[in-house]
């Protein structure tokens, strides 16, 4: 909505209560009120444990599967859906889990249709504008010649494999989206993130930096399983949730744009920065991979910088200080939540 | 319940029945079991199934697929036992198809190939059921410019955000959703992929070309052709396709997608002349702007479904424009009065 009727957007968030969805939910809660939708199928209470408290914020444990009627909360009387509606929907629910992929499969499937579809349904009932987070697994693995991935250049994955119902999955997501958009005329954006690390990134998962950080902090050999010259590019959360909420905040024409740090670091070069700032005693080690090495591709941000003046500004060092600190103050907690 | 059934007859269901492919394909599965065909009539008909009504061993039963479906609920197919036979066979085909209503469908085509597809799904679950799924040549995406024939380990490229999204994506989504259910739940689902196909009870008016083509040339009006001289296909008749169905169906387990279709590429110019030649007709051949679900597709390679089922295109282009333009003149009156509808 362009006209500001009411004090303060009400903008609602599924999968709130992930890494991403809850530092989402801190920054929009200072000027809006927030809807945070969660089942917790992947997303942690602990996320968001802060933010309950706080009167623009409410949590709804619902999955997004289900069809969700907001007008059936008691608890959201008071952002006055009825008068109001809901101005924006950011959609970030989709299990995500390295662990326990398998587990979720099925999930997954649904959450990419079925949810999809709900969320979608939302939108066009709320006329509200909608953020699809999307993902950097639709352009596959990194070519050789071709290290960067820009928003227009083609997605070539195999969809049968036993990641599809993922990277198909996301797929079909952005294509359900553009297929409302186009028949509703909604006002929906597709983000393609890159990888992104920063505190609430869930332990235990078969994380990269979690890991590194966890074996730094206990003293452990950091493992790297991707020979010598492996590499990362490396977002900082809190640059990513900038840049969703200035991509929701861009024209109508804005569709897709990709999210990320498009700085290649050396694997090697990242765990002897860990070792560095928890000042461990670890070392590297280099591990043979386990099945076939993935190396995803670096984003091409000139779309995100010219049209949305946005650029990651978290140094790799500041993101990992916090990282750490964050880990240090939560290892039992987080010890105690995982599974 | 045993592979083996124990039972008479199969129970076979099949979405989608009352399709062009789709009613073919009932016609055919009648000779090895009895079938509950489920239709809508979105882009299909019910004259299609007319005839087969009667039988006892076929039932009709008007259902969207995009709502769960519990065979159970319905008397009328009590005296296929189901609630104490199962069902054994399902051959998934429903999704709207319509190169002219295509706009008009789009919502329609996003759920069937979600929501239809995890019914489906579910039922093979419940009924621990074979099934083939009906998927496309599209998920291989455009005619690849340097010519090669598709083969099914291809990964394809397409654009995600096209106009087409809902039915390219979709389908490719839709074979996604077969492998999850396999990996999870051990489905055994088999993925066909049909490429342009032609013959009886094609949608007349609909952009499809070929019934088009035949109602043109026997009124001798103008032929028209949605693209230029350079519009070429290949064309594979529906009876090759059934066949192919039901073969899959049939085949050892686990191979994978297979292509049924047609790999002899033809520029439509020349089957509109044959069109013409055939009727005996006084039509002359027009150009239109192309539809956007009409589209030059790619060709399949058809190597593995000749070396893991045995199947290969039978019916030649001649033979198989003989039966549709007989059909066409058959129903003429008929076909006529229901483009009108």
């Amino acid at each position: 909505m362009s006209t500001k009727l009411f004090d303060r957007k009400n903008i609602l968030v599924t999968g709130g209560a992930g890494f991403i969805g809850s530092h989402l939910c801190d920054a929009l809660v200072k000027t809006a009120n927030v809807i945070c939708v969660d089942n917790f199928s992947t997303g942690s209470e602990s996320n968001i444990d802060h933010l309950l408290q706080n009167p623009a914020f409410e949590f709804i444990n619902h999955d997004i599967v289900q069809p969700l009627d907001l007008l059936a909360f008691r608890e959201l009387e008071r952002f006055q859906l009825r008068l109001q509606g809901i101005q924006e929907i950011y959609h970030l629910a989709c299990p995500i889990s390295r662990r326990y992929f398998e587990e979720f499969k099925i999930a997954t499937v649904l959450a990419n249709s079925v949810g999809m579809k709900n969320v979608l349904d939302m939108a066009v009932a709320n006329q509200a504008s909608l953020l699809y987070a999307s993902s950097s697994v639709l352009y596959g693995a990194r070519k050789p010649e071709q290290a960067f991935v820009a928003e227009t250049d083609p997605c070539t994955i195999d969809h049968l494999t036993p990641h599809g119902a993922y990277d198909e999955g996301k797929r079909f997501s952005e294509a359900i989206l553009a297929t409302y958009a186009d028949v509703y005329k909604l006002d929906a954006k597709i983000a393609r993130i890159f990888r992104t690390y920063g505190p609430r990134m869930k332990v235990d998962d078969g994380n990269l930096l979690p890991d590194m950080v966890n074996a730094a902090l206990d003293g452990r050999d950091i493992e790297i399983n991707a020979g010598e010259d492996g590499r990362i590019g490396l977002c900082y959360v809190s640059d990513i949730v900038d840049g969703l909420i200035k991509h929701m905040n861009s024209p109508i024409d804005v569709t897709v744009i990709n999210l990320g740090s498009d700085d290649d670091v050396l694997l090697s070069s990242l765990a002897d920065k860990i070792i560095r700032l928890t000042s461990a005693v670890s070392r590297v080690r280099f591990e043979p991979s386990v099945g076939p090495l993935f190396e995803a591709p670096l984003p091409n941000i000139d779309k995100a910088r010219q049209v949305l003046h946005w650029l990651p500004l978290v140094r790799l060092d500041d993101g990992l200080k916090r990282m750490i600190e964050y880990a240090r103050s939560h290892r039992q907690q987080i010890g105690f939540g995982s599974r | 319940m045993p592979d083996q059934p124990i039972f008479d007859k199969k129970n076979i269901l099949v979405t989608g029945g009352a399709g062009f492919i789709g009613s073919h394909l009932c016609e055919s599965l009648l000779k090895e079991g009895r079938v509950i065909c489920l239709d809508n009539f979105v882009t299909s008909e019910e004259s299609n199934i007319d005839h087969l009504l009667k039988n006892p061993d076929f039932e009709f039963i008007r259902h969207d697929v995009n709502l769960p479906f519990d065979p159970e609920q319905f008397p009328e197919l009590a005296r296929f036992k189901v609630k104490f036979q199962g069902i054994q066979e399902i051959y998934h085909l429903a999704c709207p198809t319509s190169p002219k209503k295509f706009d008009q469908y789009k919502m329609q085509t996003l759920y069937a190939n979600s929501l239809g597809m995890k019914n489906a799904l579910d039922l093979a679950v419940r009924f621990k059921a074979r099934m083939v799924f009906t998927s496309t040549s599209t998920v291989y995406g455009n005619r690849p410019a340097d010519g090669h024939f598709f083969t099914e380990d291809e990964i394809g490229c397409q654009d995600i955000l096209s106009p087409r999204a809902c039915y390219d994506e979709g389908k490719r989504f839709a074979e996604s959703s077969c492998a999850t259910y396999r990996q999870v739940h051990g489905v055994d689902v088999r993925i066909a992929r049909i490429f342009r196909t032609y013959g009886p009870r094609m949608p007349l008016y609909d952009g499809q070309m070929i019934p088009d083509f035949i109602t043109s040339a026997l009124d001798n009006k103008d032929l028209e052709i949605y693209g230029d001289e350079t519009f070429r296909t290949s064309l594979v008749f529906v009876r090759d396709v059934v066949d192919g169905l039901i073969k899959m169906m049939h085949g050892s387990e686990d191979i994978g997608p297979v292509n049924l279709g047609s790999d002899v590429d033809l520029p439509i110019v020349e089957v509109a002349r044959r069109i013409i030649e055939m009727t005996g007709s006084s039509s002359k051949i027009t150009f239109k702007p192309p539809l956007v679900f009409l589209t030059q597709l790619g060709l399949p390679d058809l190597v593995k479904a000749k070396e893991k089922l045995g199947w290969l295109p039978l019916i030649t282009l001649d033979a198989g424009l003989k039966q549709t333009i007989d059909f066409t003149v058959a129903n003429k009156s008929l076909l006529g009065l229901r483009s009108l509808g």
